[in-house]
């Protein structure tokens, strides 16, 4: 394929292949004249008395009044209030966080990259002391030492050892001094582990100790049987008065701890020779609730060699006050390289200790398992069909394929697990360190979490939620000026996929954003997508970029989200642009998250319920924990465009949702109007329309049934309504205390339009409520209703 | 891509148009002045869409009044033309609706006929071969040249109207004309 570019000569032969004939000089003056008419009218008859959709009104009233309710709760409870607001808003997102399918981030901390002082530039000097040491015929000489205030470093040679023996991990004490921030240590052996290097990280003040400290020093002498340990002997150095230089001169570092999904991982220590690699690390588990959280997925990667997963695995049980492993990677430094990078990507709480799973965590798997036509059900311990606590109540038969065992889907979809990622940057003590020559600086690889506070503003992803339909996440921003005047967060929200397909298509999402009382700069939000292209059931990672950027000021095209504006608010009159939030260009925040993606359930209906001598059939609803769809079918009262009415609703257990979409599928006198979603999968009856309808509510809330609410039918109101309809309409409302003008115009070419003008209503009835009579009165609301029952 | 001076809502005459527009907040019969202003536009817009003089002056006299009526609430003068444009996609979805023989969106574009707006001025073959190719593109990508290239829409206001970035919208519109020029070339070697 040609690789020409596009240049205006051929934009012009775009605008010759689409050129289109001009209007008729006719047509423009008679359009003309009647807008002047209707401009001359003394006022203008509105056709609608609502400019927004009632749900969205609805939601303007609520966020109204979380304003009030800040005012009032305090803004301790601030964030319940607003998930409160956001479940009336969007009781899909509400359902699906109260049932606990969310996944929470909270990632908030950077990776705690070492050093935390600055360098001096000035180059690094040891003290040497060349000690020496016999153990088992090992001599062991500690070459150098030095100590900055922020680093300590050791070098050593040995004469070659035997095989089978190695040097464990240096215990380095400071005497007289307690050290802080111990945060970590690395150990690095060259040639056959005969010449090493330690660093460890911690602080000391040099003026506090008199630039000088003693050291004791043990080295372990260790040989491995089985992958394990076995101590044979100790070599114990004293060093006296070695000197402390101010300052942190010794560039070497090492990222110490991460932050992801409310979890931290601190990297302890590592030890590297030339064919493997010992690591220490230590977590927080992830919830308190699972008896016991394992790492269960970790990698090694030395230079820009291979991850290697690790072998073997050992839980610290000496360690009391925290939850340390050692792992042991088949891979070392023979090459020289310089820095490694350790992952964790996985913690789990193995079924195995858990004899009976909790009902909602058979509930949620069964989602996961429900494309493959498995069903669960919890059970006693000694009838468990697995670890965990469960039975199949169906499985398909016959399956050969070992991907889809049913046993192993149950187990996959069961295990409590949690995936993140954690990555660490070590950067190995080689011997390029030796202190006295100049060390190299291999550049840093930036990590997702690294980039969240960016210039003074911090920003937390707090949650994440996928299912088939919809993705959405909540996030946290902090740091940024405190303007109560701002009406718009600018920027903009760029979700991808793995594979880098944007979240949400070409038109992407949406966010709602509140302010936090009490809190100023800091502002609470949620962004949703309903999905163009649905998301495959499991797991699925996506990379969010937040940008926040005001520096271009109000720009329609660059706003994530708008606060709540009281309606009494006083508009900005016209080319006054209001102030937004950030006031200037922060930069753009980068977040990796991965979550469980719930799968659709489609459920083939075939419900009729009869009402007022109209009946309407259910026949299909496509489920998620957080959207629903379903399509209907009806032979209209008239041949007339007879519509789902506006207020329809679906409720599920406590959360009710109004109707969010409605498109035609099919009508009598019109024919397809979309393609039908697949061959036979709807067969209307002679004389049906069947068109779709939708909520932002799934069956998250995991109750038996949901409720589809249809009160009435409408009909789309005419350009022109034949005056003796307005006639007999306006006797039916004069009875009740409603009276009204109307006013029409009509079009060249035809179409035309018009509306009612309430002069006067009974106390207390709003024009909306005044409108919907009028409607009814014109004979273009059927009523109902239609009440349908959608168990799962 | 250089943006054509003759395109509505540049900066040329933007500030005019502001003018108009606050003009029209004051007194009604100035919105006379930004339908004399868009009537072409939206008009060929339309006709693009729909195919027949009579569906393009109903569509085109029924944005105009829906935009009359509804004017005192329009809130977003520097986007003028993108609501104003909104509208008439409305006006023209719901045509598409009363239509008997049904057509969608995307058929519509797939009618050829001695009504197809862009067979009956075709003047060469190599704009003959561009026609067809626009014609087979799927309705997203021929409504994004049709914004552009019919309606003279300024990026800024696509990107409005269709709720995307104006880099994104630039970056589509120029992928896609790269692509036609490149089957067009193809189609000739």
């Amino acid at each position: 394929m040609s690789k020409s570019k596009p240049n205006s000569s051929f934009e012009e032969q775009v605008r010759q292949a689409m050129k289109t004939p001009d209007p008729r000089p006719q047509f423009i003056e008679q359009m003309n004249d009647i807008l002047q008419q209707r401009a001359a009218q003394p006022s203008r008859p509105a056709r609608r008395y609502f400019g927004l959709r009632p749900a969205w009104a609805v939601a303007i009233v609520i966020l109204i009044g979380v304003i009030v309710a800040t005012l009032v709760i305090g803004p301790q409870r601030v964030v319940a209030a607003f998930r409160s607001w956001l479940g009336l808003a969007d009781p899909g997102l509400q359902s699906v966080q109260d049932a606990g399918l969310v996944t929470e981030l909270k990632i908030t901390a950077q990776p705690t990259l070492l050093p935390t002082l600055t360098a001096t530039g000035v180059p690094p000097t040891a003290a040497p002391l060349e000690l020496s040491q016999e153990v088992s015929g090992v001599t062991l000489i500690l070459d150098w030492v030095y100590i900055d205030e922020g680093r300590l470093a050791l070098g050593w040679t040995s004469n070659p050892l035997p095989e089978g023996l190695e040097f464990g991990l240096p215990q380095v004490t400071l005497k007289g001094v307690t050290p802080l921030q111990m945060q970590g240590m690395s150990q690095s052996f060259r040639s056959a582990g005969d010449q090493m290097t330690y660093v460890a990280y911690q602080v000391i003040h040099a003026d506090e100790v008199d630039g000088k400290v003693s050291l004791a020093i043990d080295v372990p002498l260790i040989q491995r049987v089985d992958d394990q340990q076995q101590l044979v002997g100790n070599y114990h150095f004293e060093v006296q008065d070695a000197p402390v230089l101010a300052g942190q001169t010794l560039s070497v570092q090492q990222t110490y701890a991460v932050r992801n999904h409310g979890v931290e991982v601190r990297l302890k220590s590592v030890r590297i020779t030339p064919s493997f690699t010992e690591v220490v690390a230590c977590y927080d588990f992830p919830d308190q609730t699972a008896p016991f959280w394992y790492m269960q997925h970790a990698t090694l990667q030395v230079g820009n060699g291979p991850e290697e997963s690790y072998r073997p695995y050992e839980y610290l049980r000496e360690i009391t006050d925290d939850h340390c492993v050692r792992l042991g990677f088949a891979v070392g430094n023979a090459g020289g390289e310089q820095q490694l990078y350790f992952r964790v990507r996985q913690f789990v709480v193995p079924l195995t200790m858990q004899d009976e799973l909790p009902a909602e965590r058979i509930a949620a798997a069964n989602l996961a398992l429900a494309p493959y036509g498995i069903e669960i059900k919890p059970a006693p311990a000694d009838q468990s069909e697995g670890p965990g606590g469960w039975q199949f109540v169906r499985r398909p038969e016959g399956n050969t394929d070992p991907a889809k065992d049913p046993n192993l889907l149950v187990l996959h979809a069961l295990e409590q697990k949690l995936d993140g990622l954690w990555e660490f940057y070590v950067e190995i003590p080689t011997g390029d360190l030796l202190p006295g020559q100049a060390t190299a600086t291999p550049a840093i690889k930036p990590t997702a979490v690294g980039e969240q506070s960016v210039a003074g503003v911090t920003i937390s992803l707090d949650w994440v939620f996928a299912d088939v339909k919809r993705m959405a996440f909540g996030f946290t921003i902090s740091g940024l000026p405190d303007n109560p005047d701002a009406l718009a967060l600018s920027g903009r929200v760029e979700v991808k996929d793995r594979q880098g397909n944007q979240v949400g298509g070409e038109f992407g999402g949406g966010a709602t954003i509140q302010r936090l009382d009490g809190q100023p700069g800091t502002v609470l939000g949620s962004w949703s997508s309903l999905l163009e292209s649905p998301l495959e059931p499991g797991q699925a990672t996506f990379t969010i970029d937040i940008t926040l950027d005001g520096s271009q000021g109000y720009d329609w095209n660059n706003i994530i989200g708008s606060f709540p504006v009281p309606a009494e608010a006083t508009p900005y009159p016209p080319g006054v642009l209001p102030p937004v939030l950030p006031d200037r260009l922060v930069g753009t925040f980068h977040f990796e998250a991965t979550t469980t993606v719930y799968p659709m359930q489609v459920v083939k209906l075939d419900q009729a319920v009869t009402a007022n001598g109209i009946t309407l059939r259910l026949v299909k609803a496509e489920m998620t924990p957080s959207y629903a769809q379903f399509t209907v079918c009806y032979i209209k009262p008239s041949a007339k465009d007879w519509m789902i009415g506006g207020q329809a609703t679906l409720k599920s257990g406590d959360y009710e949702a109004s109707l969010f979409e409605y498109g035609l599928l099919l009508d009598p006198e019109i024919g397809p109007v979309s393609k039908l979603p697949g061959e036979g999968e709807i067969q209307p009856l002679p004389g049906e329309r069947c068109v779709k309808i939708s909520f932002l509510l799934g069956h998250s809330a995991e109750q038996a049934a949901m409720t589809l609410t249809i009160p009435t039918l409408e009909q789309s109101m005419p350009e022109v309504i034949p005056d003796a309809e307005i006639k007999a309409a306006q006797e039916k409302l004069k009875a009740q205390g409603i009276e009204l003008d109307y006013s029409t115009y009509s079009a060249a070419g035809g179409g035309g339009g018009g509306g009612p003008t309430f002069t006067k209503l009974p106390e207390g009835m709003t024009q909306a409520e005044a409108y919907q009579k009028f409607m009814e009165a014109l004979g273009y609301v059927y009523t109902g209703p239609w009440v349908f029952t959608i168990s799962q | 891509m250089t943006e054509n001076s003759s395109l509505l809502g540049q900066a040329d005459t933007q500030n005019g148009e502001l003018e108009l527009i606050k003009a029209a907040r004051q007194d009604a019969q100035a919105f006379g002045q930004l339908y004399l202003l868009y009537a072409r536009p939206v008009y060929r817009y339309l006709y693009s869409c729909l195919g027949t003089v009579p569906e393009a002056e109903d569509a085109t006299a029924q944005t105009f009044l829906a935009a009359f009526e509804s004017f005192q609430r329009f809130r977003q003068d520097e986007h003028f033309a993108a609501w104003l444009f909104s509208i008439a996609r409305h006006k023209a979805m719901d045509a598409f609706r009363r239509r008997r023989l049904t057509r969608s969106l995307d058929d519509i574009s797939e009618l050829p006929g001695e009504d197809d707006p862009l067979t009956v001025v075709v003047q060469s073959e190599q704009i003959a071969a561009l026609a067809s190719l626009i014609r087979d593109l799927p309705v997203k990508e021929s409504e994004l040249l049709r914004l552009r290239f019919v309606a003279e829409l300024p990026y800024a206001e696509m990107a409005h109207l269709l709720h995307k970035k104006e880099e994104a919208v630039k970056k589509s519109v120029y992928r896609l004309l790269a692509r036609l020029q490149s089957q067009l070339e193809g189609s000739y070697e």
